[in-house]
């Protein structure tokens, strides 16, 4: 009978340190991560990490964290990992067009979401005349497009000159 | 004479005729007199101090609590803990359903004697709020419950007749019986940080245990005589519950509580009515008596040890060690129309159980827990040459649960079972030793509310 | 046998409390360390303030942001020029990408006023003014402004002064809460809040440790996207001398010594003073034309 329950508290801790065994797992947060030599930024810059890729956290220092990344030892900065993985944009405004493609069901509901949201905080701002507003300008900022892709790019190329 | 039989060793002074003449069912079973004699108080389980595992987290970790006890169920297991919950909580678990068997091999003939409970309670209630510097809560907790309900009838199987002593066939044995038995503890919680790294808490839980046992015994012998009795046991308890606590926190990550607690029983009213018609052949009055006794229970003093390790904001190992001391009191009953008294001494021996569990989080919604307990009887082990010696069986157990948390909520799902073989003397009288099997299985859903 | 009964429990009594008294013996003289100060290890996972920062309290993010945009624009008009817009949103974007929260779609905007300065409001919504854009010499000083104004955003330095309580001490979820509420009560504190953020950008301000913080998360956004780690201390020193036009920034910030100084020590912990990246320099001029 103690042997049947000790079998099964085995199991049971086997089971427990499955997922304990890579508990040290960090994921890039920001679009681009580099890694560093030291743990410092004037130190020599090794590569750059991109968001939601894995590192292995070998050690802790101050606010910088010692990974190891495709076979490259180096330091990052603490502010662009997480433990977590990072989540993908949140928008009051694309949402409407991103659930257009996830199908037809989803899209009443999330439109609706979206458009009260819109809706209900513009409402709210006639309650107030304390302040004077201008949605058509914040709707101006708003039309301006510029991916992530083009901004990387025109980035670089201004580090290549 | 009458064997009190929830005593070790027991004295009883005083004649029972009634109970005790001519009786082929006292003689034959002391498994029957438990419910059919004086002590009846037993089935509750009070050989074991760790019946029910209470607590959302707790449930699932084997118990081994005394060093977190951060939230509403802290109140139960270490209040000096409720100094850590973040903000008011609130929390609930209700067994799903628990249920309990007890086997005594090779008994009634050969066959074996199966006990079976099963039921279905909220066993905890928690909230907590901040008071002042320290943290309030108020919790109902259910640290023990039996509902029995058995219908059996076993044919053809030997006995003894109590006067002649020579040997008889029973022909038919039919029991009838229901037992429910609830053990409630409510109160009040107060926790306060007095330094940096120690807080302390209390919590005051008033007693209360109800217990009614109705059962029905016929017994036929091949000899055309025929036996019938019907116990009407109810029991009321009330007592008071104070609980001390300190969490200590040694080393950055390291926690260690304490807690102290003795239950002290103030009010007790047994009452035992019996229907009895003898063994015999022919129509005779039945008997009836009611027995009567105010005489409490005297609960040990209990430690606990906690410790808990908290490897990282997913993994965390606890373990309790907990420590009663023996007790011993005695319990008088009067005829309530005689005045006849019987009375017997029931001992407790010092009792060690152990508890350790661990939680891991496979992420920030969903937690996995695992651990182990013992429920060591606190009978002494079993001498053979004597007899109507307790029944002595350690028990050990499992339990593992899974909780899937939102911002302000969680709910957990888990199960615990244990298990314990151990050695009885079901005949009165006898120095036969049989083995004895206990299973214990409970599923239990939780939930715990952040406001 | 009564009397036996009771000495015995006395005398278990006795023992615990000298157990007692000696466990708070030893814990009255235990060598204490500074760990103590918190029990942050005491918290689980799904007790952490960043785990349920989900969607919702993102959007009520933007929302809240939306609305004090437009007060903000209420208050200093949009300049109105798509090329230098557009220029801008490169800039800002690409160094956006060294920083945190990347759920977060930015957005730039210029001011049309000669007074020097920048807002961030919450939800990615960053404003510039002309005057500042004039003051500056070269892309990396606009990018090192701009990654302070997205240090306050990522850091949620404005939902956190306005200090609405969530179940879990996260003020985002607070927003969220109150934005779901839907009623009409729940509107009004909406609004007063926002008019309470107004408040705290043009006169207030934020807490000094916010803006040294985000003085230092700008110098490391600028780094790490290669632009010149000096460049905002470069911009900061240019209009401490122009005071006149800065009296807001003044007004809400620290004084520019002290944000020089932080910077200054910044940089030399992290060997970044001496530490030789691009400034950009034609191309903010070819791009940045305002009279």
């Amino acid at each position: 009978m103690r042997k049947k329950i000790i079998n099964c508290s085995l199991i049971i801790g086997l089971l427990l340190s499955v997922p304990f065994a890579h508990a040290a797992d960090l994921y890039v947060q920001s679009v681009r991560a580099p890694i560093f030599l030291e743990p410092t930024l004037g130190s020599k810059r090794l590569t750059e990490s991109v968001k939601g890729e894995l590192l292995k956290e070998m050690d802790k220092k101050g606010d910088w964290y010692q990974v190891d990344y495709k076979g490259v030892n180096g330091w990052i900065s603490r502010l662009l990992v997480s433990t977590k993985p990072p989540l993908g944009k949140v928008s009051i405004l694309e949402e409407t067009e991103e659930m257009l493609e996830k199908g037809a069901r989803k899209r009443a509901s999330a439109f609706a979401t979206a458009a009260a949201a819109r809706g209900l905080a513009e409402e709210r701002a006639r309650i107030s005349d304390k302040y004077k507003v201008d949605y058509e300008g914040v709707e101006w900022m708003e039309a301006l497009k510029i991916a992530d892709e083009e901004a990387s790019q025109f980035l670089q190329e201004g580090m290549e000159k | 004479m009458l064997k009190l039989n929830s005593g070790r060793q027991s004295v009883v002074s005083g004649q029972m005729p009634l109970l005790t003449s001519y009786s082929l069912l006292l003689v034959i079973f002391m498994l029957i007199t438990h419910h059919s004699s004086l002590i009846t108080e037993v089935f509750a389980d009070e050989y074991h101090y760790n019946n029910i595992i209470i607590g959302d987290r707790a449930s699932g970790m084997g118990g081994a609590y005394t060093a977190i006890s951060d939230d509403a169920s802290g109140c139960y297991y270490n209040p000096a803990g409720l100094i850590f919950a973040s903000g008011r909580s609130l929390s609930a678990s209700a067994n799903v359903y628990n249920y309990f068997k007890k086997t005594y091999k090779d008994v009634l003939g050969g066959k074996g004697w199966e006990r079976v409970s099963s039921n279905l309670l909220p066993n905890y209630f928690g909230i907590i709020q901040p008071l002042g510097q320290g943290i309030i809560g108020f919790s109902y907790a259910v640290p023990d419950s039996r509902l029995e309900n058995q219908k059996q009838t076993f044919y053809n199987f030997p006995g003894i007749d109590p006067t002649t002593k020579l040997p008889l066939t029973i022909t038919k044995y039919v029991i009838n019986m229901n037992d429910t038995d609830y053990s409630y503890n409510f109160g009040p919680s107060y926790a306060l940080k007095i330094r940096d790294n120690l807080s302390i808490g209390t919590t005051l839980y008033l007693h209360y245990r109800g217990r009614e046992l109705i059962s029905n015994h016929f017994l036929a012998v091949d000899d055309g005589r025929y036996e019938w009795r019907n116990v009407y046991d109810s029991l009321t308890e009330w007592g008071l519950k104070p609980m001390i606590g300190m969490i200590w926190n040694p080393l950055d990550k390291v926690s260690l509580g304490l807690t102290v607690s003795q239950n002290y029983v103030f009010n007790t009213d047994k009452r035992i009515q019996i229907t009895y018609r003898g063994l015999d052949y022919g129509i005779t009055n039945p008997a009836y008596e009611v027995w009567e006794s105010t005489d409490g229970r005297k609960l040990p003093l209990t430690l606990t040890l906690g410790g808990a390790y908290f490897l990282s904001e997913s993994l965390l190992f606890s373990a309790d060690v907990s420590y009663y001391t023996d007790s011993n009191y005695t319990v008088t009953y009067k005829n309530t129309s005689t005045g006849a008294t019987a009375s017997g001494s029931i001992p407790q021996e010092r009792t060690l159980n152990i508890a350790i569990g661990t939680e891991y989080y496979l992420n920030e919604r969903v937690a996995m827990r695992g651990g182990f307990f013992t429920s060591m009887a606190n009978t002494p082990k079993l001498f053979s040459g004597k007899t109507d010696q307790p029944e002595h069986i350690d028990m050990y157990g499992i339990t593992f649960s899974i909780s899937q948390f939102t911002r302000s909520s969680s709910l957990s799902l888990g199960g615990s079972y244990s298990l314990g073989t151990g050695e009885a003397q079901p005949y009165t009288g006898s120095t036969a030793i049989k083995g004895v099997e206990m299973q214990n299985l409970t599923a239990f859903i939780s939930a715990a509310f952040t406001y | 046998m009564k009397n036996s009964r009771e000495s015995g429990v006395s005398g278990q009594w006795s023992v615990v409390s000298g157990f007692l008294f000696l466990l708070l013996v030893t814990v009255h003289f235990f060598p204490f360390t500074d760990f103590a100060a918190s029990e942050d290890f005491r918290k689980r996972k799904s007790q952490l303030k960043e785990s349920f920062t989900a969607n919702e309290d993102i959007r009520a993010e933007i929302v809240f942001g939306r609305e004090l945009s437009a007060r903000i624009l209420g208050r200093y008009k949009l300049y109105d020029d798509k090329k230098l817009t557009r220029y801008i949103n490169l800039v800002g974007k690409g160094i956006a990408q060294y920083a945190g929260r990347t759920e977060i779609e930015f957005r730039f905007a210029v001011l049309d006023t000669d007074i020097i300065n920048a807002f961030a409001a919450p939800g990615g919504y960053i404003f510039i003014t002309k005057g500042a854009l004039k003051i500056m010499e070269d892309e990396a000083e606009l990018s090192a402004v701009l990654a302070h104004e997205i240090a306050h955003v990522t850091e949620r330095h404005i939902v956190k002064e306005l200090n609405i309580k969530g179940t879990d001490d996260s003020p985002a979820a607070g927003l969220a809460r109150i934005l779901g509420g839907g009623t009409e009560t729940m509107r009004v504190v909406f609004t007063q809040m926002v008019d309470k953020a107004v408040e705290i950008l043009f006169e207030k301000g934020l807490k000094r440790q916010d803006e040294l913080n985000s003085d230092r998360m700008a110098t490391i956004t600028t780094a790490n996207a290669g632009y010149d780690p000096v460049a905002l201390k470069r911009y900061l020193k240019k209009i401490s001398n122009n005071e006149e036009k800065t009296e807001i920034l003044t007004g809400t910030h620290p004084s520019f010594g002290e944000r020089i100084d932080n910077l200054d020590s910044f940089l030399e912990k992290n060997q970044l003073s001496d530490k030789k990246q691009p400034f950009l320099k034609e191309r903010f001029v070819e791009n940045v034309k305002i009279k």
